[in-house]
């Protein structure tokens, strides 16, 4: 098992556009990290890039401290899982699990032993002599997935392998990873733009746009203290709602004239924003319809006009407005009786972010 | 049932042009080739089985069919196994342009009428003489060789020059088939740590087993029917009859001693010939995947 270490890493093409800046990170061993964020935000080049298939254009990459920026793909000792698999057609399951250790030159009786146990491990043993068209998309998922730890690999690569999946075996193949990686133990780069596969299968998840870094971190500190307004609005489901206004004299200002008074600790860090135009975040559970959150914090407490619910079974969502504009709820079934369609409800400040929108910082951090 | 009106619309043509062009001669032909027939004579007599008993001892086409077996299996080997490694060879480059470019170099041949460049082969490179490859070989102090005239080299000169016409097709066909592989199992195949040869005998051919069979049917069928290169390059067949292929019997026995059901009667074994190489090929070549 392995650490990664990407420094200062750079992808320009060959039309000079730039798919990646200036991207550092180390991941450290048997740590399962997702490269999160939306379609050619770059995450897939930069796995690419580690696993030899793309070259890159400027900077340092080292698997186990060893540098391995121009080594070729077939000597890192890296092995991946397609979005689309990659299954060589014209072979059985068998084959395609045999085949890298084949390359190897391992003995075929060790051979034989490895992709029997990791048929077992992945419950295909009995598919092991069909041809992959024989097979059912989660079942060449599995041999997809096989291939790659049959081979004992340094490190695990997995571009999106869920999104052509059906939903359902979506969230099952996603529980089998979790479980997987903890049974194997690998260091993995995990690649989706699904914010819900990032946060519940990465020790640490990277969030990505425009070819950069946004913010490294746990899928708690991520969503919990979003560096900025693309993080806040990238994660989390129903989306962060977010409202324009400004900061005066304590207070923020929203549009519509509403005074929402800063709690104290937040005062300092605003300061130098008096004037300036501001978004004010809170995600949906973090707006509140009982009692206790309404008399902590008054001057967050709004009139909320409900339009569209949305029922999951476990939580409502409520569609509607506040001063005029768009805002969402989530509460459980027991806060209030959903056919209930005009609330008072309030914000828990401390759990709320401010962002700079001209800079999209997150000024509370 | 307006959709298949219009699917019988226009198969109709088609069926129309299989039925006079090739399915019709097929039977016209094995139906003259019991006759003694002639198309100048106005004597032309039932004989059921007799051009073909007599194929049976006739030497040249015994010598024509083991010509026309040499030429075609020597062809076609060397022809697919060139054809295949330059197709793979164009595939290594990065640019389109460029490989766009060599399948182009490769194809200008095929272009070019096969008399046309069988004349210009024959007067220009074999020449005993004044031939370029002649030439060549003087240069380095060896004696000429006759490459037309001797029974020896002819059919080696023969199948230097078809495959010279002949191989752009299969390189474009090969090239095309290299190109629909998807790139991911290639890069599937790096990551797996596979070299480049078993990349190509575990990846690239058994993919391209579908164009495969379709180059080799094709290249046997057109390689059994040449013609223009025997009648335009080799005067008379070639000393001993050493350059008789099938098809120029054919045409001798057709139209020049004017035995037409003899003739048909060759044709048809030849027809048989070509029928049960394709229906071979067709059974052994079974690709079960899909991507």
């Amino acid at each position: 098992m392995s650490n990664v270490r990407l420094e200062n890493i750079n992808k320009i093409y060959d039309n000079n556009v730039q798919a990646v800046f200036d991207f550092n990170l180390e991941i450290k061993d048997r740590e399962f990290v997702v490269f999160v964020g939306p379609s050619g935000c770059g995450k897939t080049t930069t796995l690419r890039m580690i696993a030899g298939l793309e070259d890159i254009s400027s900077g340092k990459l080292y698997i186990d401290d060893e540098d391995v920026t121009n080594v070729e793909a077939k000597k890192r000792g890296i092995a991946m899982v397609f979005q689309n698999y990659a299954l060589y057609p014209h072979m059985s399951v068998y084959q395609n699990l045999s085949f890298s250790l084949e390359n190897n030159k391992v003995d075929k009786k060790a051979i034989d032993e490895k992709v029997h146990e990791t048929a077992k491990i992945l419950d295909i043993e009995e598919y092991l002599q069909r041809k992959p068209k024989a097979l059912s998309g989660g079942q060449r998922q599995r041999v997809a997935l096989g291939r790659a730890i049959v081979r004992d690999a340094k490190v695990y690569l997995m571009d999106e392998p869920l999104s052509n999946l059906d939903a359902k075996l979506r969230v099952q193949m996603r529980t089998e990873l979790i479980r997987l990686h903890q049974q194997i133990g690998a260091t993995t780069i995990y690649v989706t733009h699904d914010q819900t596969e990032a946060m519940t299968m990465a020790d640490r998840i990277v969030v990505m746009n425009k070819g950069k870094i946004q913010q490294v971190g746990t899928p708690r500190e991520v969503y919990d203290q979003p560096i900025n307004l693309f993080v806040a609005s990238f994660l989390g489901s129903p989306q962060i709602n977010l409202l324009k206004g400004s900061y005066r004299d304590g207070k923020f200002v929203l549009a519509s004239g509403h005074e929402i008074e800063v709690p104290k600790p937040q005062l300092e860090k605003l300061k130098e924003y008096e004037g300036k135009p501001l978004v004010f975040g809170v995600r949906a559970e973090d707006a509140h319809a009982i009692d206790e959150v309404l008399d902590t914090y008054p001057s967050a407490s709004f009139d909320f006009e409900v339009d569209v619910i949305e029922m999951l079974g476990h939580e409502y969502l409520l569609y509607g407005k506040i001063e005029d504009m768009d805002f969402v709820v989530s509460m459980t079934k027991h806060d209030t009786d959903a056919k209930q369609r005009k609330f008072k409800i309030a914000f828990d400040l401390n759990r709320c972010h401010i962002f700079d929108e001209e800079s999209g910082r997150n000024i509370l951090l | 049932m307006k959709n298949k009106k219009f699917v019988y619309g226009v198969m109709i043509p088609t069926l129309l042009h299989m039925t006079v062009f090739i399915i019709a001669p097929i039977f016209i032909g094995l139906f003259i080739s019991f006759w003694n027939y002639n198309p100048l004579s106005s004597d032309n007599s039932f004989i059921g089985l007799e051009n073909f008993i007599k194929l049976l001892s006739d030497a040249d086409f015994w010598k024509a069919t083991k010509n026309t077996f040499f030429f075609v299996f020597v062809t076609v080997f060397l022809n697919i196994g060139l054809s295949l490694m330059i197709a793979q060879l164009i595939s290594y480059f990065k640019s389109n342009k460029v490989r766009s470019f060599f399948r182009m170099i490769f194809f200008l041949p095929c272009i070019a009428p096969m008399v046309a460049s069988a004349v210009v082969f024959n007067r220009s490179i074999f020449p005993t003489t004044t031939g370029l490859l002649n030439m060549f070989i003087k240069a380095l102090g060896l004696s000429p060789i006759n490459w037309l005239g001797d029974q020896k080299v002819i059919m080696f000169s023969l199948i230097a020059y078809t495959i010279w016409v002949d191989i752009g097709y299969n390189i474009i066909l090969f090239s095309a088939g290299i190109d629909g592989i998807p790139n991911h199992i290639y890069e599937a195949a790096d990551l797996d740590n596979t070299s480049e040869w078993r990349k190509f005998t575990k990846m690239t051919l058994p993919l391209l087993s579908r164009t495969m069979q379709f180059v080799v049917v094709q290249t046997l069928i057109s390689h059994f029917q040449m013609f223009a290169q025997f009648s335009v390059m080799i005067t008379k067949d070639g000393p001993n009859n050493s350059g008789l292929v099938l098809s120029r019997y054919i045409y001798k026995q057709a139209f020049e001693y004017k035995n037409m059901g003899y003739a048909s009667a060759v044709s048809f074994v030849l027809f048989i010939i070509i029928m049960i190489f394709s229906l071979i090929e067709h059974r052994l070549n079974k690709s079960d995947w899909e991507y």
